[in-house]
């Protein structure tokens, strides 16, 4: 019976699940970032990976996507829900339309983007057409660019709709009273949403960022598509190395692999701790 | 403080068959403190809503001191509503909770500091302060709404069944501290409820609401004994209705002639009496049943009785009750005080 007994032994099956396909995974990439199962177990990987320049330029690139993209998604995200949890006529149309592209993969997205706002893309040529610049050519480079424009508008588009979605069922389930209270004792309507909705928001605001902190600081197949090739993100480096002929490579990818969970990890621990 | 006045106020909610709202008028006075009773669903939470300039009504007026309000938003309003469940702020400590308002106010800090601790220690919670809500129990957590909107010394205060989350031994005692407070501060108060009993304690005055609008109006003993229409009658727990024609003081039905008390309306109608008013014996109004059934209720025992077509039902204490058993023919006087007339029913 579901609930009864002891609370581990009803999370023993998800727990199984979650120990041998990521436990797994984890301490397979771990040992395999030390040489292990190559004769020569070591640090080397971890040396080579963290004395080399390129390494660190793509770590700061893919932070700042991380950042950016987070950042981004969170403040639209949070202003969308804000505005669709209003009453008005075609509320039910518009909360369908801004969670449709929930179900596009990304890497269709990052198509789409490529699609719109690459030199030779919709905008450029529309641009063009309407004189606005010489040719597509004149049109500001927004994808392979060394700002990430294209990656981050990609996350962006994608992760909005994901965030409004946790916040709306959140306000949904925090209901009209916090803010009808605070409006009661005195609060203007802004003064409520700043004072009490916000700040009741903030912890699920902060998980679904996390998530998408993750995701967007560890993922490579939008950056293969629409990044730059040097610096590369640093998911698409330890690609790099993971796919490369060199077998000898291999540690040295997963050194880096390993570096992104560290990294994400410790950046979301320090948020969840800030909240508390 | 205010007097407040609604005045035929209308409002139907989106999609909803029935109005929450009809032609609703109550006038509440200074200083007075009015429950407001009625059954879940009847529009009472919506009626305070109202009031507080958190929903707008379809049509009607609502007064404070004569002058409508209905152009206020709620913070301009005066009005503070302390909800159900009384919705602390989770991320905010106690002080916090309570100094909410002042701050709203832009009071200068150490007035905010003097006015909630002076507000906890009337709610008897002093040294709670640092604390958060879920660090509270129900009955804390009512204290320090109470307490954070006393603090702001509104004009009009609205209760919202501020004791249904509590358990009995912490209604009575919140029950209590919120008479005093009333009666201490002497703010106008609107207390909604769908309790009898707490209606009838709490408020100098009880207005039944009934269908989105006020049946009737009066003390509690009144609204008990003399209800003024079937409705009311039933809301209260009245089962007995004998139909007949009071005239003179008196009513002619099928069980005989009954004296009336005074004042009693006259007419074509209905009698009715509660059943815990019928006693066993002989004396004046006293007429022949036979006992149907009887029903053990606890403390009370539920009879049913049948005399001339009529049926009758009576709740009485274990001693008047042990008589009765079905078949049996009995004795029961219906006093005079008791009866009352429903007319036109």
């Amino acid at each position: 019976m579901i609930g009864r007994g002891h609370p581990w032994l009803s999370l023993a099956p998800a727990l199984c699940v979650i120990a041998v396909l990521f436990g797994g995974g984890l301490v397979l990439g771990l040992a395999g970032s030390f040489g292990m199962g190559r004769g020569d177990a070591g640090l080397d990987a971890w040396i080579a990976v963290l004395s080399e320049g390129r390494v660190w330029r793509s770590l700061g690139l893919s932070l700042w996507i991380a950042f950016a993209s987070t950042a981004l998604s969170c403040v639209i995200g949070l202003g969308a829900a804000l505005l669709l949890r209003r009453r008005f006529p075609g509320q039910g149309m518009a909360r369908l339309l801004f969670q449709i592209n929930l179900t596009i993969p990304h890497a269709v997205g990052a198509l789409g983007i490529l699609w719109l706002l690459s030199q030779s893309g919709f905008l450029a040529r529309l641009s063009a057409g309407a004189g606005l610049i010489d040719g597509p050519a004149g049109f500001p480079a927004l994808t392979q660019d060394r700002f990430a424009i294209g990656i981050i508008a990609h996350y962006v588009w994608k992760e909005v709709p994901f965030i409004g979605l946790i916040l709306l069922a959140n306000m949904q389930s925090l209901g009209d009273d916090p803010e009808s209270a605070a409006r009661s004792l005195g609060a203007s309507p802004f003064g409520a949403m700043r004072l009490v909705l916000l700040p009741l928001l903030r912890p699920a605001l902060i998980r679904a960022g996390a998530i998408v902190f993750a995701f967007s600081f560890g993922a490579w197949e939008v950056p293969v598509l629409l990044g730059q090739s040097a610096p590369t993100a640093l998911p698409v480096l330890a690609w790099q190395r993971f796919t490369d002929p060199d077998l000898a490579a291999r540690p040295e990818a997963m050194a880096i692999a390993m570096l992104i969970g560290l990294v994400s990890a410790v950046l979301i621990r320090a948020a969840f701790a800030r909240r508390e | 403080m205010t007097r407040l006045t609604l005045n035929d106020l209308h409002l139907r909610h989106p999609g909803a068959e029935r109005a929450a709202l009809d032609a609703l008028s109550l006038e509440v006075a200074d200083g007075e403190m009015l429950a407001l009773l009625g059954p879940s669903g009847c529009g009472k939470t919506t009626a305070l809503r109202v009031i507080a300039g958190l929903i707008a009504p379809d049509a009607g007026e609502v007064r404070f001191d004569g002058t409508s309000v209905l152009h206020l938003p709620p913070e301009r309003r005066e009005a503070v509503l302390v909800f159900q469940s009384g919705q602390l702020f989770a991320h905010m400590d106690v002080t916090a909770n309570v100094g909410f308002g002042l701050r709203m106010q832009r009071r200068p800090k150490r007035e905010i500091a003097m006015r909630v601790a002076e507000a906890l220690e009337q709610v008897q919670l002093e040294r709670l302060g640092h604390r958060r809500p879920h660090e509270l129990s129900g009955g804390q957590r009512q204290r320090v709404a109470l307490a954070r909107a006393l603090v702001l010394k509104p004009g009009l205060l609205l209760l919202d069944e501020p004791l249904s989350s509590l358990d009995a031994h912490l209604r009575g005692e919140m029950r209590a501290l919120i008479g005093r407070l009333q009666r201490e501060t002497g703010i106008t108060t609107l207390v909604v409820t769908h309790d009898q009993e707490e209606a009838a304690v709490l408020g100098d005055r009880v207005a039944l609401m009934l269908g989105g609008r006020i049946h009737q109006i009066g003390t509690g003993a009144a609204l008990w004994n003399r209800p003024a229409d079937l409705e009311v009658a039933r809301f209260f727990g009245g089962c007995n209705f004998i139909p007949g024609r009071s005239s003179e003081g008196v009513f002619d039905c099928a069980l005989g002639r009954l004296a009336l008390p005074e004042a009693a309306p006259e007419g074509e109608g209905c009698l009715t009496l509660r059943p815990e008013a019928i006693e066993p014996g002989e004396g004046e109004n006293a007429v022949t049943l036979r006992v149907i059934e009887t029903r053990f209720e606890g403390l009370l025992t539920r009879i049913t009785a049948e005399g001339s077509g009529l049926r009758l039902e009576a709740l009485m204490r274990a001693g008047a009750a042990r008589g009765a058993t079905p078949g049996q023919d009995i004795r029961w006087r219906l006093p005079r005080e008791a009866l009352w007339v429903l007319p036109g029913v």
